[in-house]
């Protein structure tokens, strides 16, 4: 049993070093205007990523209705990303950074 | 496309939301029609509600259980939010948010805590007792060096005098008192809810300084299944699971709950020839049922069962030098209870009624070395609670009520056989003043008539006052009282060489005050919660357990003189950084008691807690990290005549690491309880030979195991 369990937290650890180290990957950001009602739609949208590949930062705001979201270009698309929040019955209109920025206060 | 827009227009669209600690919680699954009419609908997931315009009537009503019906009146508007506030709390409303893990009420008059499933989720959790372990009003300690049983301590006195709740139902008492807490699955518990000081007398006249109320997930909560696999190094394995089921969509469903758990080794880490922890199986069931018509009718049932068999003492190999023979604890508890509990709430919204009861059949049978107990306990819980606002808005609001509490005893000590019976019908009234957001006056008052004790008057008051956005302000003052079951609450004290002398059940009593500030601030764009507390417990009856006497004997006798329990907290919680979350408590215990005739602190009492806990959880919450660190305190030990035993316990330090990875699904997670594996000198005094003279297993302050290191894993299905 006690061996069973050190190999557990070594497997845990050795996983989240790996994770760590992939970090210097291409990162992109996608920003997306939408149509979020409340903080529970905030909460959903942000679950919704939470566990997609290359995803690296999610953030929602909801007085602009915005969907900020990082992500390793190598392992995921911005379409593929509007497409799982359009799924959910969730606007996701790509818009520009720049844009982005104005909007969010 | 012109026609589409106009059907839009004939539209009524928006959302349905309540505010919570002064945040916007949405809530799904609202009724929502059209007054005097046949037409409605329910609001969506988050809230949102789409309703086409009527002809036969302009207004709109919002009703959900537990709170309090909104008319909103419609014109010209096509779209509006509506604000529902809460109502009577048969329980508590399962809504969606984000998760700070634990948070302070504002508007409760009662300085309450709430912990739930984020926070659960911090420690191994097995357990209500190791739940606590990340949380800086409860302490945890082991009650002796051989049962493996927990007892919490709430402002600084012992466990029995906060009440233990399930679904709001007073429970794990009289027999359970000694493992209660490691008796309710970590797993099943959807939050508690720990409020100081005197609680409301709607629940009884006891919980002197607190109250913990644990609320088990719900049978129509959304989690459709969970599964909890746990095993730690010394070769403990838990299984936990529960799913729901839903018989007849939203009106009928039921949850089905089992826990699991063994320790077949023998575990012995620091070589004193007693086991570390007992070795046990057990096994936990558990079935709800809920019935919810949507009109206002609710309906819970609920049947529990569990078996718990614990050997510990001296393993197999060992044998005691004096009498050739093993020192054996065993301990076996059967429980069963059963659950009915009813709500109604009127059609104006104003008016509710709510029974709730419970029965438990418990059986324990027990030795200790050469002491035989056995107990056997009949129990009935029945309180019947009517609710009226006295005007529309509920500013003045009115709660009344009967209970009756019956409570049944079959003890035997070794030949000694006691029989005893409690009953208590009781009457209680209580009046909240609510004439803003800002202030809030509760004060309640029972009258129960005991058949040992005769009729007592239980008076409490609380009062709530909030200047400021970010300054609540609480005052409170109270009776409770409690039945000091003697030897079932104390027979932990058995695993002693001593005798225990003790006269018959006893009633306690004691003042309760408290007072305390809650400050929210926002520094660098980031919340900032400190919190400032007061309380005072005043005995006029109590039970001491005076070991300082004699050395052949305990005695269990009357208070004779003062006791009292100050306790002085402050807490600071903030994030630090990003993700990482800071929570800094420090408290200070002044508990007194008068033994032999001298006012002394009381004994096992650390006399400060110093608690901080770091949280840092990865940008998208896959990682989450957390660290625990304790300062216990010194205190006195007990003074037993004749002996060269130390008078003083020393402080000492306690540290928790615990990493989690979340995945869509499921999640796992590795750690260690007591890092530094710092444990008690001799928790067992005169181990190696237990049948004489000086063997004390019951002498304990501090940690009685070492190191715990465990992994585990979750699954939840939505």
């Amino acid at each position: 049993m006690k061996q069973l369990i050190y190999v557990f937290i070594l497997m845990l650890t050795v996983s989240f070093v790996a994770q760590a180290e992939k970090n210097g990957s291409k990162t992109k950001t996608a920003c997306f205007k939408s149509s979020m009602h409340c903080a529970s739609c905030e909460k959903t949208v942000f679950e919704l990523l939470q566990f997609e590949k290359g995803v690296k930062e999610v953030k929602t705001d909801l007085p602009s209705n915005t969907i900020k979201v990082v992500f390793d270009e190598r392992k995921n698309s911005q379409e593929a990303i509007a497409k799982i929040i359009e799924k959910k019955g969730y606007k996701a209109e790509v818009i520009a950074e720049e844009e982005y920025k104005k909007m969010v206060k | 496309m012109l026609w589409q827009l106009s059907a839009v227009g004939q539209q009524i669209t928006g959302s349905v939301f309540t505010m919570e600690n002064n945040e916007r919680v949405n809530l799904p699954g609202v009724n929502i029609y059209w007054e005097n009419t046949t037409t409605g609908t329910f609001s969506g997931a988050n809230g949102e509600f789409s309703i086409p315009r009527n002809s036969q009537s302009a207004t709109l009503v919002f009703s959900f259980v537990g709170f309090k019906k909104a008319v909103v009146p419609v014109n010209g508007q096509a779209s509006f939010d509506v604000q529902l506030v809460a109502d009577l709390e048969l329980e508590e409303v399962k809504v969606v948010r984000k998760d700070p893990g634990r948070r302070t009420s504002l508007h409760d008059p009662i300085l309450t805590e709430s912990i739930n499933g984020a926070e659960l989720l911090k420690a191994a959790c097995c357990n209500l007792a190791e739940s606590f372990e990340t949380n800086p009003s409860v302490d945890v300690s082991y009650n002796d060096a051989v049962s493996g049983a927990k007892q919490i301590r709430l402002l600084g006195l012992e466990g029995i005098y906060s009440q233990l709740q399930t679904d709001n139902i007073s429970n794990f008492r009289g027999l359970a008192t000694n493992f209660g807490l490691t008796y309710i699955p970590g797993p099943w518990m959807e939050s508690i809810q720990v409020s100081k000081g005197a609680a409301s007398v709607i629940n009884g006249y006891e919980s002197i300084t607190g109250q913990i109320n644990v609320a088990f997930k719900k049978p129509d909560s959304k989690e459709k299944l969970h599964l909890n696999l746990y095993a730690d190094a010394d070769g403990k394995l838990e299984f936990n699971g529960n799913t729901n089921l839903r018989l007849i969509k939203d009106k009928l469903t039921t949850g089905v709950f089992i826990h699991a758990e063994q320790l077949s080794d023998e575990v012995d880490h620091n070589h004193d020839g007693f086991l570390d922890m007992p070795m046990n199986n057990q096994i936990h069931l558990l079935n709800l049922w809920k019935f919810n018509n949507q009109k206002g009718l609710m309906l819970h049932g609920g049947l529990r069962y569990l078996g718990d068999d614990r050997t510990g003492g001296q393993p197999e190999s060992h044998r005691g030098s004096d009498m050739g023979q093993r020192y054996r604890i065993s301990l076996n508890n059967k429980m069963f209870e059963a659950i009915f509990k009813a709500g109604f709430v009127w059609a104006d919204g104003h008016t509710a009624l709510a029974l709730l009861s419970n029965y438990t059949a418990h059986d324990q049978s027990s030795l200790y070395g050469l002491r035989s107990y056995s107990g056997y306990e009949n129990r009935l819980y029945t309180n019947l609670i009517l609710t009226r606002d006295l005007d529309a808005e509920a500013k003045h609001v009115l709660n009344g009520g009967f209970s009756y509490f019956y409570d049944r005893f079959d003890e035997t000590l070794n030949a000694l056989e006691d029989t005893r019976a409690e009953s208590v019908p009781g009457i209680f009234m209580e009046y909240t003043f609510k004439p803003d957001e800002r202030l809030t006056l509760l004060a309640g008052l029972r009258a129960d008539h005991h058949n040992r004790f005769g009729s007592f008057v239980t008076p409490r008051i609380h009062f709530r006052y909030q200047p400021a956005e970010w300054l609540t302000f609480r005052l409170s003052a109270g009776k409770g009282y409690r039945t000091a079951n003697v030897l079932t609450e104390n027979q932990h004290l058995l695993a002693n060489y001593r005798t225990l002398a003790f006269d018959e059940t006893m009633q306690e009593e004691a003042w309760n005050y408290g007072l305390s500030i809650v400050q929210h601030h926002r520094l660098f764009e980031k919340d900032l919660h400190f919190t400032l507390e007061y309380f005072r417990t005043d005995f006029l009856q109590q039970l001491v357990v005076n070991k300082e006497a004699d050395p052949l004997r305990i005695y269990l006798q009357p208070l004779q003189g003062e006791s009292f329990a100050n306790t002085f907290q402050a807490e600071l919680r903030y994030p630090l950084v990003k993700n990482l979350d800071l929570t800094l408590a420090y408290r200070i215990n002044d508990v007194q008691q008068t033994i032999n005739g001298q006012l002394k602190d009381k004994p096992y009492s650390g006399r400060y807690k110093g608690l901080a806990t770091v949280n840092y959880t990865t940008n998208m919450k896959r990682w989450m990290f957390d660290y625990t660190l304790q300062l216990n305190g010194g205190g006195r030990l007990p003074v037993v005549p004749g002996t060269a035993m130390p008078a003083e316990f020393p402080s000492y330090t306690l540290m928790n690491l615990q990493v989690t990875r979340f995945f869509r699904h499921w999640n796992i997670y590795a750690g260690s309880e007591n890092l530094t594996g710092f444990m008690q000198d001799n928790p067992v005094l005169g181990a190696s030979q237990p049948f004489s003279p000086g063997f004390d297993a019951t002498n304990v302050w501090g940690p009685v195991m070492g190191r715990r290191i465990y992994a585990g894993l979750r699954f939840t299905l939505n």
